[in-house]
C-alpha cells in the first residue's frame, strides 16, 4: 500500500511538473503580447455591446503584439465589483467609472490624471466643450466622458392622454395634479417610478424637477461648495415638499421602492403607466420593446410651480460615465490604452454609430444623421430645453448617498422635507470641511 | 555493563520503560494538533487576520487606493453619534424580537406537533419544513420578492381572486411593514433548523414524566408549557444565542430584497457597513462600523449569557 501511494505521489509530481513546464513555455511564448483589460458594462444585449466589441477586435487585428480583453459585467454587478477593485488599488488598465467615482479615485491616486495624455493623443481637440465638468477636480481630468446623456425628460403616451381627455401636457404642477387624478380615475398609473437602485428618483426625476424651484445658480453654488447656497434654503425645501406631494397624490406607483428602473419602463411599454421620467437610452429600449407605444410617445419637460419658476423647461445634460486609466499602468500599457481610445473607440465614426444605435450623443464631435436617430430622441433633441445638472454625477459622494436614500424615504413618507434637508445639509457641511 | 546476580556475573538487563500516561498524551496531542493545524491556518486567514486588518483600517480615513491617513479615534466618536448606524442596529434588535418569537416559537409548536400522535406523515413534514434551510439566501430573497409583488405576487393574486383588493399591500415599500415582512421570510427559511434542534432536545425528556402527567389528567397544552418547555430550557438558551448571532450578521436577504429601503427602513448594521465601504467609498469609516457591529454582538451575547445564567441559578 505504502509503495502504491509513493508511486502515485511520484507520478503526480512528475505530471504536475511537466504541465507546469508546458504552461511556462506557453507563457514565455505569449509574454511578448501586452494584455490590456477594459472593464465595462456594455454586455451582450446592451446597445453598445457590438460597437465596443468591434472596436476592440479592430484594435487587436491592427496590433498583433497587444491584446485588449473586453471584461464585461452587467451594470449593477459592475458598479459593486469596480468599487471593490478600486478600493484594493487593483483597477484594470482601462475601466468605465462614474464621473464622481473618477473624481474620488483620482484624488486617492488610484487612476491617472489625463490632461497631458488627452492632448498628446489628439483626443482633447475632438472633445465637446465643457464635457469634463463632472470628471475633473480643479482642472485635473480623471475620466474621459463617454456620452452627453439627456435625462429627466417626461415621456408620455399621447393615446392614453387622448383617451382620458387630457388635451395638452400640463404647464405647471397644479395642472399636473389634475391630469394625474384623471389618469388615476381611469385606472392608469400616472407616472411609473422604479427606485430600488436609489439613483432613478434622483437622476431620472428630481434633478430636473428641482431646477424650476431653485434655478441653475443655486445648483452651481452647491456643486462648487462655495458656501452660498444651502439645502435648508426655502426654495429647496419647497421642491422637496412638492416632490413628496406628488407621491402623496398618487402620481407614482405605490411599489416604487421595490421596483427596478427597468421594470418601471415595462409598466410604460405595456400601457399600464401613462408617463415615465426617462433617460436617453430608454428611448431606444421603448422603441425596441413596444413600437406601438413608441409611436404614441411624446416628450415634455417637468412642470414647475405655477408662479415664480426659477428656470425654464429643463433636461439634465450629463456625462455621468467616463473612461479612466489605472495609476498602476506601465508606460506601454498607458500608450496602448490611449491609442485604442483615440483611434478605435472615441472616433467620429464610432460617435455617429453611438447616437444611431444607442441613442446618446458622444462626448466628442461627430456627424449626426437626423434621419437615422431614434424618433423619440429626435424629439428630445428638438425640444427647447435648458440644460441642468444631473445631481447623481456632480454631487459629493457622501451627500449623494444621504440624498438618494432620503429621497426614497421622502416618497414613502418615511421622512419630512425638513428632516431630509437637514440631513443633507449636515453631510454637506461635513463635505465642505474635507 | 555487568552485575552480580546469585554469584554469577550477568549482563545488566536493559530497563524497558513502560509508556507513561504523559508520553501517551503528548503523542495524542501532537496528532490532534496536526489535524487541527490546516483548519486553524484557514481560520486565521479567513477570520482572525481580516478582523485585525479591519480594526487597523477603522482608525483611518481610507477611501481606497494608496493614500491612507490615520485619524485616531475620530471614526469611533462619529460612530457613536451616527443616527443611521443606531437606526440600523435598532432594526437588528427589532428583527431579533420577531425572530425569537417567530423562529423559536413556531419551531417549538412544530416540534410538539411532530411528537404528537395526531400528526400523520411526520417524516414528510420534517423534510418539507427543513427544505428552505438548504436554499441559498439569495434565492430565497429573489423568490419572496416575487411573492410580495402587488401585481404578480401570490398574495396579490389570491386577494384579487377573492375580491379583497384592499388587502393587497406593498409590503416591501412600507417603512412600517418592511421589517415584519422580511422577518416572515427568515422565519419560513430557518424554522425547520430550530425545529430539529428542539426535537433533538425532546428526545432527552424522560417519557415516564410525560406519561405520569397524562395519567394525572393534564392536557397536551399543559404538558407542553409546564413540563416540556421547562425541561428544554438549556436547548432554548442555545437557540437564543443562535438567533442573536444570526440576526447580527444578516446581510444577503436584505441586500437582495430591499437594499435597506425604503429609505433606511430595513437597513441592518452589516448592510450599513457594506454601503459605507462600497457605496460611499468610506472604507475607513465602514470598517469602524463593522467593528462596532462585532462589539455590539459580543455585548448582546454577554447580556444573554448573564440572563440565562441568572435563570439557571434561580432554578
Amino acid at each position: 500500500m505504502k509503495k502504491l501511494l509513493t508511486v502515485a505521489l511520484v507520478v503526480m509530481l512528475v505530471t504536475t511538473g511537466l504541465f507546469a513546464q508546458g504552461g511556462q513555455e506557453k507563457d514565455q511564448g505569449s509574454a511578448k503580447k501586452l494584455e490590456i483589460h477594459y472593464a465595462n458594462f456594455s454586455t451582450e444585449g446592451e446597445s453598445h455591446f457590438k460597437m465596443v466589441d468591434q472596436s476592440i477586435k479592430n484594435f487587436n487585428a491592427a496590433n498583433p503584439n497587444i491584446k485588449i480583453m473586453n471584461d464585461l459585467l452587467p451594470s449593477a454587478a459592475y458598479t459593486t465589483n469596480i468599487q471593490a477593485v478600486a478600493a484594493s488599488n487593483d483597477l484594470p488598465q482601462i475601466s468605465m467609472l462614474r464621473a464622481s467615482q473618477a473624481q474620488a479615485y483620482g484624488l486617492n491616486g488610484v487612476i491617472l490624471p489625463l490632461n497631458d495624455l488627452l492632448v498628446e493623443s489628439g483626443l482633447d481637440a475632438r472633445m465637446r466643450p465643457g464635457v469634463y465638468k463632472e470628471s475633473s477636480v480643479d482642472g485635473v481630468i480623471y475620466g474621459i466622458p463617454w456620452a452627453i446623456g439627456y435625462y429627466g425628460f417626461i415621456l408620455y403616451n399621447s393615446e392614453i392622454f387622448d383617451e382620458v381627455g387630457i388635451k395638452e401636457f400640463p404647464k405647471n404642477l397644479d395642472e399636473f395634479k389634475v391630469a394625474c387624478d384623471t389618469l388615476n380615475a381611469a385606472g392608469y398609473i400616472p407616472m411609473a417610478l422604479g427606485d430600488k437602485p436609489l439613483w432613478p428618483a434622483d437622476s431620472l426625476t428630481f434633478s430636473a424637477f428641482v431646477n424650476k424651484f431653485v434655478g441653475p445658480d443655486w445648483t452651481d453654488s452647491i456643486v462648487a461648495k462655495d458656501g452660498t447656497a444651502s439645502f435648508l434654503d426655502a426654495d429647496f425645501i419647497a421642491a422637496l415638499t412638492a416632490f413628496q406631494k406628488l407621491a402623496k397624490d398618487g402620481t407614482f406607483n405605490v411599489n416604487l421602492a421595490s421596483l427596478d428602473h427597468d421594470e418601471r419602463r415595462i409598466l410604460y411599454s405595456s400601457k399600464k403607466a401613462a408617463m415615465i421620467s426617462a433617460g436617453d437610452w430608454e428611448c431606444v429600449q421603448i422603441t425596441r420593446e413596444a413600437p406601438d407605444v413608441a409611436a404614441m410617445t411624446k416628450v415634455a419637460a417637468w412642470p414647475g410651480p405655477k408662479n415664480g419658476a426659477k428656470a425654464g423647461d429643463s433636461f439634465e445634460n450629463s456625462s455621468a460615465w467616463t473612461i479612466a486609466l489605472s495609476a498602476n499602468n506601465s508606460e506601454a500599457e498607458t500608450q496602448a490604452a490611449m491609442d485604442y481610445l483615440a483611434n478605435y473607440h472615441m472616433t467620429p465614426e464610432w460617435g455617429k454609430q453611438h447616437i444611431e444605435v444607442g441613442g446618446s450623443i458622444a462626448s466628442w464631435e461627430h456627424e449626426i444623421d437626423k434621419t437615422k436617430i431614434n424618433p423619440i430622441m429626435a424629439d428630445v433633441y428638438a425640444y427647447d430645453s435648458e440644460p441642468c445638472l444631473n445631481w447623481d454625477g456632480v454631487m459629493d459622494i457622501d451627500v449623494r448617498e444621504v440624498f438618494q436614500r432620503g429621497l426614497q424615504s421622502l416618497l414613502t413618507m418615511g421622512v419630512t422635507p425638513q428632516q431630509l434637508a437637514s440631513k443633507m445639509q449636515a453631510e454637506y457641511v461635513r463635505a465642505l470641511k474635507k | 555493563m555487568f552485575e552480580y546476580f546469585g554469584g554469577w556475573m550477568i549482563p545488566t538487563p536493559k530497563i524497558i520503560k513502560e509508556p507513561t500516561m504523559r508520553s501517551f498524551e503528548s503523542k495524542e496531542v501532537k496528532t490532534i494538533y496536526k489535524f487541527i493545524l490546516p483548519w486553524f491556518i484557514l481560520f486565521c486567514f479567513a477570520l482572525v487576520i481580516p478582523i485585525f486588518t479591519c480594526l487597523g483600517i477603522s482608525f483611518t480615513s481610507w477611501r481606497g487606493g494608496p493614500k491612507i491617513n490615520f485619524n485616531g479615534i475620530d471614526n469611533y466618536v462619529r460612530l457613536v453619534q451616527d443616527a443611521e448606524f443606531w437606526n440600523a442596529f435598532g432594526n437588528n434588535l427589532e428583527l431579533m424580537a420577531y425572530l425569537i418569537v417567530g423562529q423559536i416559537g413556531f419551531a417549538f409548536v412544530f416540534a410538539l406537533m411532530y411528537n404528537s400522535k395526531l400528526v400523520r406523515f411526520k417524516e414528510l413534514h420534517r423534510r418539507l419544513i427543513f427544505l428552505p434551510c438548504l436554499l441559498a439566501p439569495a434565492v430565497v430573497g429573489m423568490v419572496w420578492q416575487l411573492v410580495y409583488r402587488i401585481d404578480i405576487g401570490i398574495f396579490a393574486i389570491l386577494f384579487r381572486s377573492l375580491n379583497l383588493e384592499n388587502w393587497i399591500i406593498p409590503w416591501l415599500d412600507s417603512p412600517k411593514l418592511v421589517m415584519p415582512a422580511i422577518s416572515i421570510v427568515l422565519i419560513w427559511q430557518y424554522v425547520g433548523q430550530y425545529c430539529l434542534i428542539i426535537m433533538a432536545g425532546m428526545q432527552n425528556i424522560n417519557k415516564s414524566v410525560l406519561e405520569a402527567a397524562e395519567i394525572d389528567g393534564t392536557t397536551a397544552i399543559q404538558r407542553a408549557f409546564y413540563i416540556v418547555f421547562p425541561l428544554l430550557k438549556s436547548t432554548i438558551f442555545v437557540l437564543l444565542m443562535l438567533v442573536i448571532s444570526g440576526c447580527m450578521k444578516l446581510f444577503d436577504i436584505f441586500f437582495i430584497m430591499t437594499n435597506g429601503g425604503p429609505g433606511n427602513s430595513s437597513m441592518v448594521a452589516v448592510l450599513y457597513s457594506y454601503n459605507l465601504a462600497f457605496h460611499s467609498n468610506k472604507l475607513g469609516y465602514g470598517s469602524t462600523s463593522a467593528i462596532g457591529v462585532v462589539l455590539l454582538s459580543f455585548l448582546l451575547i454577554i447580556i444573554m449569557k448573564q440572563f440565562t445564567k441568572r435563570i439557571a441559578d434561580e432554578n
